[in-house]
């Protein structure tokens, strides 16, 4: 027994080190972000980068705040409703694909998957152009449709998968029972997809939080997310940086508490199935 | 009280036919097995009774009228199923009134008919566990309360048993036919253990193939099998080829046997007999007729019985001996077949 253990004890100092290295090298630019964010906009400037303010600066907080808050509501408003209705849709899909399976279900569904794949920079013109033709190019509803639409691939297959692990005489002895086709999913399935639900929407929340490809072709001014309006502010010539900087925490933080409060249901509704053999 | 009859009843999966025209006809009242190996067409012939599955041919009457254009939920049917698929997120009690729940009863009612049903299957106490707080045998009968509490006209069961260990087997045995006795509910229930077969049922059809072969009373199928095939199915292993001297007498490889039942094939024409290993008995020395030498080649205690694998000449056969003799590997015995448990088939 220690003669196995021997070899991991005298190298697992090197395991560490590089790990340390590693992190700290990940953690360089969050470190940069949060000092110069708490920096007077004076006094940044190139050749003190990397070292602490020298009196925190607190108010960038309050202009970023005052400066964001509309874009960080428009934020709101497009993830929310994004990911609840891909993640509802896509639940749908998975039941219908893994417990109604109709004729051609086996081709639909590898069409579906196939979204998933198509980069968004291809389509970004005739997205641009349909969205113009039926009105909602410029709206907060237009860039939804998109993400719920771009979205469907992948919960559709999270929830397929999902729901494949249901054994499908439980739904027999409902249909016996009387429930139909949506009884069967509101109090069937639907209670029982509610890891599915956490893996789907921690999911979409952030791809649909950060995204910025769609949401600067589609959004006027009035109408866009914070990462355009972040990426605008950033790109002027003479740059206050600490408010870009605090900007992007803000921006940052809805993601990350997702994660830190439903993190452990996703690594759980990830395993679902699999670890159960 | 509902009579079940199926005629002509065909299913097709593609270019397999699982279910190859079988008529059966269920008393109102009674219990009757749909016994056969895996893949013989049992559980697809319950499926379609139940309407989860539409039959390519031939009809399902419930006292005289059809049923194929009904859907599951409108055929007042009960099925339990051989993984209990209780509803994991619903309590024990939520789980029994789903049925009454999707039919719109009022709650008052609900809950009356699940007390009384929560005190037919004995697990009063237990309407607010949920399903993983309860053990196997406790599962399943949760699941058949589900089925009883709409007080369905046919009960169909899919190998209810078949998930539970030997002893939980044996009780739920007893309560399934005492329940089904108590409450006249027409059942049909499916399943491939040929004792639990004759157990509980009034009556079986054995299936193979997709086939219904052979239907009868538990003693019909157990002692005058059909075919070789029947007979080998309900554990009547050993095979004894030959030709008839007489409507008494078989000549065989091993020598000539006393008859008890008069075969319908005629003098000199080829026929297996079959004998169970447990109407084989062993001695030292020569009796009477039915008589002849093997040799022990195989010897197995399984605990009040000793399974021995015997040969006599190129006939090898099974014997089950629950007497306290111990015979060695190697020893010579005489073996007698009885009379009246030789059962005689045309070779083919």
């Amino acid at each position: 027994m220690t003669a196995t253990r021997r070899p991991y004890k005298r190298w697992h100092w090197l395991v560490y080190l590089l790990l340390v290295i590693a992190s700290v090298f990940f953690l360089i630019p969050a470190y940069l972000v949060i000092i110069t964010s708490l920096k007077e906009p004076a006094s940044i400037n190139l050749s003190t980068t990397w070292q602490l303010p020298e009196r925190w600066y607190w108010q960038s907080f309050a202009e970023a705040w005052t400066a964001f808050a509309p874009k960080l509501r428009n934020s709101f408003t497009l993830t929310f409703f994004a990911t609840i209705i891909s993640a509802l849709m896509g639940s749908m899909n998975g039941y219908v694909l893994s417990k109604w399976r109709f004729r051609g279900a086996n081709i639909v569904f590898p069409i579906m998957l196939f979204g998933m794949f198509i980069p968004y920079q291809s389509i970004l013109i005739p997205l641009f152009q349909f969205m113009r033709s039926i009105g909602l190019y410029g709206s907060i509803a237009g860039l939804i449709l998109t993400h719920v639409v771009y979205g469907l691939p992948i919960t559709t297959l999270i929830f397929r998968n999902y729901y494949a692990e249901i054994p499908d005489e439980m739904l027999d002895a409902g249909k016996i029972d009387g429930a139909g086709f949506f009884g069967l999913y509101s109090r069937v399935l639907f209670p029982l997809s509610l890891p599915g639900f956490v893996v789907v929407i921690i999911w979409q929340f952030t791809q649909i939080w950060n995204e910025f490809l769609f949401a600067v072709t589609l959004t006027r001014t009035d109408s866009q997310p914070i990462t355009v309006a972040l990426a605008q502010l950033a790109g002027g010539e003479a740059v206050k940086w600490n408010l870009p900087m605090a900007g992007a925490i803000l921006a940052a933080l809805p993601t990350l508490l997702v994660y830190i409060l439903l993190g452990r249901f996703f690594i759980r509704g990830l395993l679902a199935g699999s670890v159960k053999g | 009280m509902t009579e079940l009859e199926i005629n002509n009843l065909v299913k097709r999966f593609g270019e397999v036919e699982a279910v190859k025209g079988v008529n059966l006809k269920v008393k109102a009242g009674s219990l009757v097995a749909l016994l056969g190996p895996s893949g013989c067409g049992k559980t697809t012939t319950l499926r379609m009774i139940a309407g989860l599955e539409q039959p390519s041919k031939g009809d399902i009457l419930f006292n005289g009228s059809s049923v194929l254009a009904i859907p599951p939920e409108k055929r007042n049917i009960g099925m339990v199923f051989q993984r209990y698929v209780l509803f994991p997120h619903m309590s024990v009690e939520k789980n029994v009134s789903f049925g009454l729940r999707m039919q719109g009863m009022d709650k008052a009612e609900i809950n009356r008919r699940v007390a009384e049903v929560m005190k037919i299957v004995q697990l009063e106490g237990f309407e607010k566990r949920f399903p993983s707080q309860l053990s196997g045998g406790q599962q399943q009968r949760v699941a058949i309360a589900r089925t009883v509490v709409t007080n369905p006209q046919l009960m169909l069961m899919d190998e209810p048993l078949s998930n539970l260990d030997a002893k939980l087997r044996e009780e739920m045995r007893s309560f399934i036919t005492d329940l089904q006795k108590r409450l006249g509910i027409t059942t049909l229930f499916v399943t491939h253990d040929q004792i639990e077969a004759i157990e509980l049922a009034d009556q079986i059809g054995v299936m193979f193939k997709g086939e219904l072969v052979q239907f009868g009373t538990p003693e019909d199928i157990f002692n005058r099998p059909i075919n070789p095939k029947v007979a080998d199915f309900m554990g009547a292993t050993n095979l004894i080829s030959g030709h008839l001297k007489s409507k008494t007498r078989l000549e065989t490889e091993v020598g000539s046997l006393d008859l008890a039942q008069q075969p319908s094939q005629v003098e000199g024409s080829k026929v297996i007999a079959t004998i169970r290993p447990e109407h084989i008995d062993l001695n030292t020395e020569t009796k009477g007729p039915n008589q002849f030498k093997a040799l022990i080649k195989e010897a197995v205690y399984y605990g009040g019985i000793v399974s021995y694998k015997v040969q006599s000449g190129l006939l090898s056969l099974n014997v089950k001996d629950r007497s306290t003799r111990r015979f060695k590997v190697g020893e010579e015995v005489m073996l007698e077949l009885a009379k009246e448990h030789l059962w005689v088939f045309p070779e083919n």
